[in-house]
């Protein structure tokens, strides 16, 4: 079964409720897809002994020849490519990889060469975890490759937990693609509301069932309770906002390290998704 | 002398853009005899590589010089292999940026100004 933990925005405790939620379930994978800002690992402190390169394929050509290729670089429309007076000139971070240039130039001209786009490391973690991370190269914008490479170390039939980026954007959309079931985490406000609302439409288009994990919970506002009846989406569990967990979080604890009665209420987290796959 | 001004209009006395690939118009300028000719900026709503496009456009209309307001690192790769040389810092009506280049007001630039997406306005 693969759990992909999604949310909002930065901060709502994504992280801090897959890492929870694996660490009582272990031994399992643990996939960190957050990889313009993977933190994971702080809470499931892997020895990351192995890593690999994320490559994308970009145009090259052999600048001392001096050979120009314009229908090549007039076909890119991310403009990548560009033919000025007799030199070509290569935008690398503009790139698709979607490949057209070389087939537009039949004297191969433009040749595919391999550009490192980010990184994928790997070892074990916490009770056993078997931990992958992905980190985007400051620089680059090729994030949904880098998720994909993650993706590719998880082992299909097994149990997989992703914590997500982010949002409901094309990032969110790789993580999530091929997961069971998602957990929306959010905080009990109005824009903790907008924000999983935007998740669920992404989780419907996917056909993925989702359930939500309240973060911070307490205080007066009900809305997403409310927006919860109303969609009949499983309300899971609520987090309380307490100092203690939330000082203990940020020294890299996860809940059931701080308060040992959440490793029984997150193993019951975990059998209560299992009806809804 | 053949000079390119950025515009955000087609006449000299239209405001000088300071965005170069999202400018609305690029008018070609005849220091000498301040005749001049617009042409308008394919690039300014382009998804992506507005600057790129616009270098090559503006490469294309074979000036001698470029005055726009600032220029970002991808469109002073291309301005670069283009030779064209570029002058930064232009304000008011294309016609005063054309006279402050004409008393060497302006500074030439010969790497980019500004970061990318400037033109974008609001992020950057």
């Amino acid at each position: 079964m693969i759990i992909a933990v999604a949310g909002g925005k930065g901060g709502t405790g994504k992280t801090f409720v897959s890492t929870s939620l694996a660490l009582v379930q272990a031994p399992l994978q643990f996939a960190d897809c957050d990889v313009e800002e993977p933190n994971a690992h702080l809470f499931l402190e892997p020895s990351l002994k192995k890593w690999e390169r994320v490559s994308v394929t970009i145009p090259s050509f052999r600048k001392w020849r001096g050979e120009v290729c314009r229908p090549g670089a007039e076909f890119c429309r991310f403009r990548a490519l560009a033919v000025v007076e007799d030199e070509m000139l290569v935008f690398p971070e503009l790139c698709t990889s979607c490949g057209g240039c070389f087939l537009l130039c039949p004297e191969e001209t433009i040749k595919p060469r391999e550009h490192q786009v980010g990184v994928v490391k790997m070892g074990m973690a916490k009770r056993g975890i078997d931990f992958v991370t992905g980190e985007l190269t400051v620089g680059q914008q090729r994030t949904e490759e880098v998720i994909k490479a993650v993706k590719k170390r998880t082992s299909p039939g097994e149990n997989v937990v992703i914590d997500c980026p982010p949002g409901s954007g094309p990032t969110a959309r790789v993580a999530l693609e091929g997961a069971d079931f998602c957990l929306m985490v959010t905080e009990p406000t109005p824009f903790g509301l907008h924000d999983i609302q935007g998740n669920k439409k992404l989780l419907d288009v996917l056909k993925i069932p989702a359930g939500v994990v309240i973060n911070r919970a307490g205080g007066s506002y009900d809305g997403i309770d409310r927006w919860c009846k109303k969609e009949e989406i499983p309300l899971l569990a609520e987090i309380p906002f307490d100092f203690e967990i939330a000082r203990s979080a940020a020294r890299g604890m996860t809940l059931s390290e701080v308060e040992p009665v959440w490793e029984e209420k997150l193993k019951n987290l975990w059998a209560d998704i299992e009806k809804y796959v | 002398m053949k000079v390119v001004v950025s515009s955000t209009g087609p006449e000299l006395t239209s405001e000088s853009d300071p965005r170069f690939g999202r400018c609305a118009y690029f008018i070609v300028v005849d220091t000498d005899s301040m005749e001049f000719k617009a042409h308008s900026n394919e690039s300014q709503r382009a998804m992506g590589g507005a600057g790129i496009q616009a270098g090559q456009f503006v490469a294309s209309l074979g000036g001698d010089a470029l005055i726009t307001g600032n220029v970002g690192p991808n469109a002073s790769r291309v301005l670069g292999a283009s030779g064209l040389k570029v002058y930064v810092g232009a304000s008011g009506s294309v016609r005063q940026a054309v006279e402050d280049f004409k008393a060497g007001k302006l500074q030439e630039a010969s790497s980019a100004t500004v970061s990318s997406h400037f033109g974008m306005g609001g992020r950057r």
